[in-house]
């Protein structure tokens, strides 16, 4: 059918559905909220913060972070060449740390920070190319698959294709269900995930270490709801969404009476809390809304609750995830509003730079769910840093070793990072990890109208996928949304 | 009047900001996530992100379409982020809402929306629950416009079928 000709029929049903979605549409527009504004206005002040405690200098952490992705929205960005970049320690000037979040004085039970010592400097990258010809120990990875479906819920057909030649193995249907239970099955090596007693109207959550067990709920066992919302979402509750701590098992506890959130290493050995003070009043919080209340991420002795922990660090942010080093000894934490990664030393308590001055840092595809961790103590994360491409970055944390690749150069992609997050999401074949050099990775660029993902290792090129929009190594199987 | 005043009476304050785009960024939201109540916090958290960034998202030729981006970009990561978590949350099961939504018929239309082709689901979204023109839709989703005119027309077509199947 020609374009000048037209079928009455289907111009029938255009107009019917036309109709339809303006009537459905319209049913979904609500005026705002009275007191919405003033809302906004005081989540805008809580993260213009500023903070001191005794004898330290007065810090405006969150502030300078605004700062800073306003000016990276202003910047330009010249594109560089797709090379992988490397560093090692030793091979740069030292850098100072960034600033330090100074604690509202001495929290109960706990030591106060150690003012962050120097850490091992964040070597600048180097353009040298790495060419590394040891095979990769743990074996290449068995398979990658990429998706190509387009439906938000994660419907579509996956292609199984062998990375080392190419070869397409097979394309079928996606199973999210069984993308998800590989997913948990697979990153269960990293975290530790605590039991949960779905049975209890409280949703409780327990984890043990050494016969010592902390339980604390989903929300508070002993404040009753003070306003329900849809069946599909947890009614809001007072007391900042904070609920009671229990230890059992041991003599005596100096950990907080309420949390948000207790995350332990995987070696059971050390435990973080993450809470705050609340208001007398208490805060109408929900599953997704502002917490109103400073919170500080504590940590302690898994097996002794009794000696007193040490604080990381306060934020008025909200803290999206906390994951624990596979070696125990380090802390990921992300906060909301900008989704950037902060890494603690748990022994000492200093904050270790990751990134360069000026450059941001977010997590890599699922880091907000199952951590990003790889290794011992490696984090996979993607970094947007002023005059350079977005990119792929691995750092050891213990060693200070750094890999950084670059989206390839020409892909469209724009290089400019962007203060509405990331639009690089980035994955290690976690199961076949050996060392940074022989990493298997994906990585996908986004704009508003094309996704274009690439794999590869350091020793090879990155290799596009047409048509993708994730791309993934089984068994991980990860789909979207999974 | 200098030009620096004459500069500053054209720019729209926060205040005419929030009330005007709230309507249309709601009901983006609500289309997207399919729930009343997320969709009021993600459009609180999207508006928050415009104050912080006011100075310059003020001057931008659209800001209603920075916060339609940044919003969709939300949501996206809702879903992520919220089927990932099902494994780990309860749904508290109540026989009725308490807050009035959308009826049944709306949620069953946008689920179908939500079925559709990404860039067509996101035209429709904004189209009919933004109620953003075509050429507002083009520079968000940074296609032309007669790309924005052929995916509204290719998403009648589909949601035609899906809602007859």
């Amino acid at each position: 059918m020609s374009g000048d000709q037209h079928d009455p029929d289907r111009d029938a049903v255009d107009a019917r559905i036309d109709a339809l979605a303006r009537e459905r549409g319209s049913e979904l527009r609500r005026p705002a909220p009275a007191d919405g504004l003033a809302h906004v206005r005081t989540v805008r002040r809580r993260q213009q913060v500023v903070r001191t405690a005794g004898g330290v200098g007065v810090i405006a952490l969150l502030a300078i972070g605004v700062n800073a992705i306003v000016t990276n929205d202003d910047g330009t960005v010249a594109p560089a060449d797709s090379v992988v970049e490397t560093s090692t320690p030793g091979t740069t000037e030292p850098t100072t740390t960034a600033a330090p979040t100074t604690t509202p004085g001495t929290i109960a039970g706990t030591t106060p920070a150690t003012p962050p010592a120097t850490t091992p400097a964040t070597p600048a990258p180097t353009t040298t190319p790495v060419v590394d010809d040891a095979p990769n120990a743990a074996g290449d990875p068995s398979a990658l698959y990429w998706w190509v479906g387009t439906d938000l819920q994660g419907n579509g057909d996956q292609t199984i294709v062998d990375p080392v030649t190419g070869a397409e193995i097979r394309t079928e249907p996606a199973d999210a269900n069984a993308s998800m239970q590989a997913q948990t099955e697979q990153t269960a090596r990293f975290v530790l995930r605590p039991t949960i007693d779905e049975a209890n109207p409280a949703f409780s959550y327990r984890l043990e270490s050494d016969g010592i067990g902390y339980g604390w709920s989903r929300r508070p066992s002993d404040a009753p709801p003070l306003a329900e919302s849809d069946p599909d979402e947890l009614a809001l509750y007072d007391r900042c969404g904070q609920s009671e701590l229990t230890v059992d098992g041991a003599s005596s506890s100096v950990l907080p009476a309420r949390v948000r959130n207790v995350v332990m290493s995987l070696d059971r050995q050390r435990l973080i809390t993450i809470g705050g003070e609340c208001p007398a009043d208490g805060t109408l919080v929900g599953q997704t809304q502002y917490v109103a209340v400073d919170q500080t991420v504590q940590v302690f002795d898994a097996r002794n609750p009794g000696a007193p922990g040490r604080a990381l660090m306060t934020t008025s942010d909200q803290i999206e995830a906390t994951f624990f080093s596979p070696d125990g000894r380090y802390l990921a934490v992300e906060q909301f509003t900008d989704q950037r990664y902060r890494v603690f030393d748990n022994d000492s308590g200093a904050e270790m730079a990751i990134a360069p001055e000026g450059c941001r840092v977010f997590g890599g595809r699922y880091s907000r769910f199952d951590g990003p961790w790889v290794g011992e103590s490696t984090l996979v994360l993607s970094v947007n840093c002023p005059d350079q491409p977005s990119a792929l970055l691995m750092v050891d944390v213990a060693t200070g070793d750094q890999l950084r690749v670059p989206v390839p150069a020409g892909s469209g992609f724009p290089e400019v990072s962007s203060t509405d997050g990331p639009f690089l999401t980035v994955e290690v074949d976690v199961a076949h990890f050996d060392r940074m050099s022989n990493a298997w990775f994906t990585m996908c660029a986004a704009t508003a109208d094309r996704t274009t993902c690439w794999y590869g290792q350091p020793s090879r090129e990155p290799v596009e996928i047409p048509g993708a929009l994730e791309a993934s190594f089984l068994p991980l199987g990860f789909t979207i949304g999974g | 009047m200098n030009d620096r005043e004459l500069e500053l009476t054209v720019l729209v304050s926060f205040e005419d900001f929030y009330r005007y785009q709230y309507p249309g960024l709601v009901a983006v939201a609500t289309a997207l996530v399919g729930s009343t109540e997320t969709a009021e916090d993600m459009t609180q958290d999207t508006m928050v992100k415009a104050l912080v960034r006011w100075g310059r998202v003020q001057r931008l030729e659209q800001p209603a379409g920075w916060a339609h981006r940044v919003l969709l970009n939300a949501c996206v990561s809702w879903w992520r982020r919220r089927r990932t978590e099902g494994l780990y949350l309860a749904r508290l099961r109540r026989t009725e809402p308490s807050v009035a939504g959308p009826s049944p018929e709306a949620l069953a239309f946008w689920a179908a929306v939500r079925r559709l082709p990404e860039r067509q689901r996101d035209a429709v979204v904004l189209h009919y629950a933004g109620d953003r023109p075509v050429a507002d839709i083009a520079a968000i989703l940074g296609v032309p416009e007669g790309t924005v005119r052929s995916d509204l027309s290719r998403a009648r077509a589909a949601l035609a079928r899906l809602l007859e199947a």
